[in-house]
């Protein structure tokens, strides 16, 4: 079922993009501009975004649709809210710290929680696979994994 | 007859000791990652990219197609053994391939998985070694106005094909498409929707935005239901079908490999279409129809044999066009053109050693995963053992690294980590990524096409309905999405999406 948050969403991104797309120079249908495309899309997502917000308000609600979208218990929540900030902070500290200290502990960090909370093997498992990966990836493969404080 | 002379050419180059490699290390990943449910061959190919940089275009082209068909191969055993497709095209194998296992007979239906993607995928070749050139020729003669047209269709299509409401089909295309157009213009080199960060200047990466929308949303809806597999215990013996087996396996073997051809050359068609008619088809050509669903054989040799046939076909478009016909495709585009290889017509001509050498190493390939798979399936089902909680890291390491490797650039980490969250709520609510993907990447080639095309035509768009290709293929497209809003299309289209 299509939700009017969703087509309101979509309007007001379309909108949003046919402005950038004009003020990049549309052109002409003659000759055609950096923008020319883009406010085609934009034209499109807005186009469908007003469809469906016109669809989801003409819809009658019936009792099996007034089921909310999307429902996430607490503990869910604190998952993906734990791996998400896992994610950004590696992203964060890789390239000051370097592949190996920031993966050591990311790896430490997800096996400890989500494994059965015994810190020395999380940090065995994690040791493992940081030399496995460094050596795949940046020895062999030479894929050059940032050093960070190591020369 | 110059056909065979270019095939032997192509061996020549297959066979070289790096491609040679090359190859087995692209269809045993690909089997790696086609068994482990959780990260598909999009996410493989993905995680390769970066390490076919350092290699010559053919060897990271030859080892990025061994994913693409091995995870087809592999995808087949966790449907079996798990009752869990390893990658989408092998869900129509779990209806009967886990009932074979779980009456014991686990064994034949590995065995005639494998060798009936075997056969597919060698017929599949011959397919597209004899249509792909002529097609090529043939394209030659194609201006601007013929490939917008051929990659409006290939997105209709899609979108038409994808789960749920064709409106939210659109947006993922629309949204694919302005996301391409970020960085220079590739006309006047002007820097547009940028918001001012120099990361966004060379545009969003294909990488970080493929690892973001499979690899950690995938992950991050796996982790809401965190459990442990029930690989079947029973021990895996007699791989080799037996006489009553092919009787019965021959005919929807050689249904799949016609369906899965055919459907795998349609843009926006593939693999999992593919594998879902064939088996539709086997329960209607059956004379006990009501026995599929209980472990019937016929149910695991069309739709494994359709998948690989389909993954052959899929080249078809890429190859002769440069039109990806589904998102594994448009990855490998974004592979050859990351090194300086523009597929389509003119392949053949200035490129033999990719187009041939490709070829033939996929003959190989599947020659390799039939001798692979059959005595590996121990160390497969060992695999399977491993718990989710061990692999996830794992995956989200790999991703980090693939998207880290393309640019050396933190900011590509970035870039997945925001797809990642968003296609995390996108398939929350049901938008399907893979119209997204595509449009991504036929977004630079949609847009210079139809600039192209406006400029010669002065402004007209009459020359898109004048040109009988451009005509027809923009018709199609156009009676495609209004289709959806005839009430008898409408139920035809949530029967194919519902299945896919």
């Amino acid at each position: 079922m299509i939700r009017k948050s969703e087509g309101i969403l979509w309007t007001i991104l379309g909108l949003f993009v046919c402005v950038l797309a004009r003020q990049v120079h549309f052109g002409s249908f003659r000759e055609p501009g950096p923008g020319f495309v883009a406010f085609f899309s934009g034209l499109l997502i807005g186009g469908i975004g007003l469809v469906m917000f016109l669809a989801a308000l003409r819809a009658t609600p019936s009792k099996k649709n007034n089921t909310p979208g999307i429902v996430f218990p607490l503990p869910q929540w604190r998952q993906l809210f734990f791996t998400m900030a896992l994610l950004c902070g590696y992203a964060l500290v890789l390239d000051r710290l370097g592949y190996i200290i920031s993966t050591l502990s990311m790896m430490w960090a997800f096996f400890y929680v989500f494994g059965r909370r015994r810190w020395i093997s999380s940090l065995l498992i994690s040791s493992v696979i940081v030399a496995g990966t460094y050596l795949v990836f940046d020895v062999w493969l030479r894929c050059q994994l940032p050093r960070g404080i190591f020369p | 007859m110059h056909v065979i002379y270019d095939l032997i050419y192509g061996f020549g180059v297959a066979l070289q000791p790096a491609n040679f490699l090359a190859c087995f290390v692209g269809v045993f990943f690909g089997t790696l990652v086609g068994v482990l449910p959780g990260i598909g061959p999009v996410g493989a190919m993905s995680l390769l990219l970066p390490v076919t940089f350092a290699l010559p275009p053919v060897n990271g082209i030859i080892m990025l197609s061994g994913i693409y068909y091995g995870s087809m191969y592999g995808g087949s055993t966790t449907s079996i053994l798990v009752n869990i497709p390893g990658e989408a095209a092998s869900v129509a194998t779990t209806l009967d391939g886990y009932q074979m296992a779980m009456k014991g007979r686990a064994g034949p239906a590995l065995g005639i998985a494998a060798l009936g993607s075997f056969i597919a995928g060698t017929f599949g070749l011959v397919g597209l070694m004899f249509l792909a050139g002529p097609l090529a020729e043939f394209a030659v003669k194609f201006g601007p106005a013929e490939y917008f047209a051929l990659m409006c269709l290939g997105l209709s299509l899609l979108v038409y094909l994808t789960q749920g409401p064709l409106l939210r089909g659109l947006i993922m295309a629309g949204l694919g498409i302005f996301l391409s157009l970020i960085g220079q213009d590739i006309i006047t080199g002007k820097a547009r929707f940028t918001f001012g960060m120099t990361g966004l200047l060379d545009g969003v990466g294909l990488v970080p935005v493929v690892m973001g929308l499979f690899g950690i949303s995938e992950i991050l809806i796996n982790l809401e239901r965190i459990h442990e597999r029930n690989v079947t215990q029973a021990e895996v013996k007699n791989l080799l079908p037996n006489r009553e087996d092919w009787k019965r396996s021959a005919k929807p073997v050689a249904r799949g490999t016609l369906v899965g051809f055919f459907l795998g050359i349609l843009p926006g068609g593939g693999a999992v279409i593919a594998s879902f008619v064939s088996y539709a088809l086997e329960k209607k050509f059956s004379r006990f129809p009501e026995r599929f669903g209980a472990g019937m054989i016929e149910g695991v040799a069309g739709p494994e044999s359709a998948n690989n046939a389909a993954s052959s076909g899929a080249f078809v478009p890429l190859f002769s066009l440069g039109i990806p016909a589904n998102v594994v495709m448009a990855l490998l585009l974004g592979a050859l053109l990351i090194h300086g290889v523009q597929p389509g017509p003119l392949i053949l001509a200035q490129h033999p050693d990719i187009f041939w050498g490709t070829i033939a190493s996929m003959y190989i390939g599947n020659l390799m995963l039939v001798v692979l798979n059959l005595p590996l399936i121990g160390i497969w089902i060992q695999i399977l053992k491993v718990p989710y909680r061990i692999l996830f890291p794992l995956i989200l390491l790999f991703c980090f690294i693939g998207a880290y490797s393309v640019g050396r650039s933190v900011f590509d980490l970035y870039v997945m980590i925001v797809f990642g969250v968003a296609g995390y709520f996108l398939r929350k609510w049901k938008y399907e990524p893979a119209p997204l993907v595509l449009a991504f990447v036929l977004g630079p080639m949609l847009e210079q096409n139809l600039r192209q095309a406006l400029l010669i035509s002065e402004g007209s768009l009459a020359a898109f309905f004048t040109r009988p290709l451009s005509a027809i293929a923009l018709t199609i497209a156009i009676l495609l999405l209004f289709s959806a809003l005839i009430p008898s299309f409408q139920s035809k289209r949530k029967l194919m999406s519902a299945e896919e």
